[in-house]
């Protein structure tokens, strides 16, 4: 079971003077249980990737099967599919619309079937995962903070009890506290078994939290692996418009001198390894 | 989502012609005189006339024949329609056919005919403004167009400033409705099946979004707007200013010459 993306293709408005090629011939799979990061810079087909996902949008030449199921056939293979794959969109606090929090949690498992005791536990399930305290439930959340809608309306998605959680940018906006936060919860989530695909022009944390990555530039797949596997395909390439984290450039340089063995963008590690040099030149 | 796609709004396009160039003044003020002109000539050979001279217009601006009958379809509807009421309620004596009490007379007929014609020339006529003048330069032609009125208390700038911003954001406003549609879609939402109530109700979830990003827009740009000290149409200068040059004046001369001798055919038919 996983979510296969096989040569998928995209255009928007193909044949009009406004064409714009948005994929080409993107592949990957994604397993249950892992994080996978999609990295690009703004313009590089994340978000049209994203929507294909769950088949908001159709591939135009490729495929996409969640589950087996593919997004190019009938409507209620597409309702399963979006049943199963969760979506959150950028700035996703814009979509809220209902007068509690409770009943803008429950929207989604509702239209999916929910009722009654188990649409309410399932609300509050959601509540617990991403920290909002059973208080909010009765709360206007048009009244919360920014970063407390933001947690509402990604609970209103994990309500639905995806197996794939789809995330455009989700820590756009955030502070440093709620950077945290987030991927202390998409951890847990792919912990809990859950596939998490996050798609995010940052780098330095795809680096930290992925378990794979996957790195588009223009609509094209330019890298794709584990974050050391990408660490030392980035130490060859340029990929336009991707910042490279100063730690991992760092860590490129303390290599090149034989200073340190293993390239990595975590603080902590470097600085466990060049202590560990040191140990050895004495 | 496929429910708002494929709609385009202002049918502006751009190219580089005379016509294009023009002050926005001068086009609208021989749009306004051909509309009239238009429904003072109603022999056949005037009609003719204005037909070619549209033709002529839309050459020059590179516009092609199909983008402009595409461009009036809407209105074909309607100048069907009232054309078919004309052919049965002119009355006459030469009756060609009859359904129950409605009579269908040869006179009917070729009102029916030329007043549909007529129509359909005015929508043309108009739709060739809109082809060739950016919404930005209408609304700087219409500001001009009403600027005397404002000695009667008409806000000629508010009106031309409101335009502007509503044209600027719709655009804007569709990409966000298609947004929010998609992320209530991602959540389940279903806006094709059940009844009309049902329906409408499942567009609440849209719409009450949607609502809140628009005053939050407004207020933002109230506060851009404010920041850079703008307090309506009073001194206000241009950075492009509007100009009527040498072009201006031949186009208005060759238009008054135009009609004058559409209107002698017309008096002489």
């Amino acid at each position: 079971m996983s979510l296969t993306v096989k040569n998928l293709s995209f255009t928007y408005n193909p044949g009009l003077p406004t064409e714009a090629k948005a994929l080409q011939n993107v592949s990957f799979i994604a397993e249950k249980g892992e994080i996978l990061s999609i990295v690009g810079h703004t313009g590089s087909g994340k978000s049209t990737l994203a929507m294909h996902l769950n088949g908001l949008l159709v591939p135009q030449s490729g495929e996409v099967i969640v589950d087996g199921l593919n997004t190019d056939s009938d409507p209620d293979n597409l309702k399963k599919i979006r049943q199963c794959v969760g979506l959150v969109f950028q700035y996703p606090e814009q979509q809220i619309f209902a007068e509690t929090v409770r009943d803008e949690i429950s929207f989604g498992p509702h239209n999916w079937g929910q009722r009654g005791d188990a649409l309410e536990e399932r609300v509050f399930e959601a509540m617990d995962l991403i920290g909002l305290d059973n208080s909010f439930a009765s709360a206007n959340p048009f009244l919360l903070s920014g970063g407390e809608k933001r947690r509402v309306a990604i609970a209103s998605v994990l309500a639905s009890e995806p197996s794939y959680l789809v995330l455009d940018e989700p820590t756009a906006g955030l502070d440093f506290t709620g950077v945290c936060e987030l991927t202390l919860l998409l951890r847990s989530m792919s912990e809990k078994g859950i596939c998490v695909i996050h798609i995010t022009h940052d780098l330095e944390l795809a680096l930290n939290i992925s378990d794979r990555i996957l790195i588009i530039s223009e609509g094209a797949v330019t890298a794709y692996g584990t974050p050391l596997e990408i660490s030392e395909i980035l130490s060859n390439i340029n990929v336009k418009g991707l910042i490279l984290p100063d730690i991992l450039s760092l860590s490129y340089e303390l290599k090149k001198t034989g200073s340190i063995e293993n390239l990595t963008s975590d603080p902590y590690y470097l600085a466990e390894q060049i202590k560990a040099a040191k140990i050895r030149c004495r | 989502m496929s429910l708002i796609k494929g709609v385009t709004l202002g049918q502006y396009m751009p190219a580089d012609s005379f016509i294009h160039k023009l002050d926005p003044r001068c086009k609208l003020l021989i749009t306004v005189l051909s509309m009239i002109l238009i429904f003072m000539s109603g022999s056949f050979p005037a009609m003719a006339m204005w037909a070619s001279l549209i033709i002529f217009i839309a050459k020059r601006s590179q516009i092609s024949a199909k983008a402009l009958i595409k461009s009036a379809k809407p209105i074909l509807v309607l100048i069907i329609f009232t054309s078919l009421l004309n052919i049965f309620f002119t009355g006459g004596s030469n009756i060609i056919f009859s359904i129950g009490p409605l009579k269908a007379s040869v006179e009917g007929t070729i009102t029916a005919f030329r007043m549909g014609l007529r129509l359909y020339l005015l929508v043309l006529f108009t739709a060739l403004l809109t082809f060739t003048t950016s919404p930005s330069e209408l609304s700087d032609g219409l500001e001009a167009a009403f600027g005397p009125l404002t000695r009667f208390g008409f806000p000629a700038h508010e009106v031309a400033m409101m335009m502007t911003i509503a044209l600027r954001f719709i655009p804007t406003l569709f990409e966000e409705t298609e947004r929010i549609i998609n992320a209530q879609v991602s959540r389940g939402a279903d806006f094709v099946s059940g009844g009309l109530i049902k329906r409408a109700k499942a567009y609440i979830p849209v719409l009450i979004p949607l609502f809140v990003l628009v005053f939050k827009r407004a207020d933002t740009l109230a506060s851009a707007m404010e920041a850079r000290c703008y307090r309506g149409g009073k001194g206000r200068v241009r950075m492009y200013p509007l100009t009527w040059g040498s072009a201006e004046n031949k186009a208005l001369t060759a238009f008054v010459v135009f009609s004058a001798s559409v209107i002698s055919l017309n008096r002489w038919m």
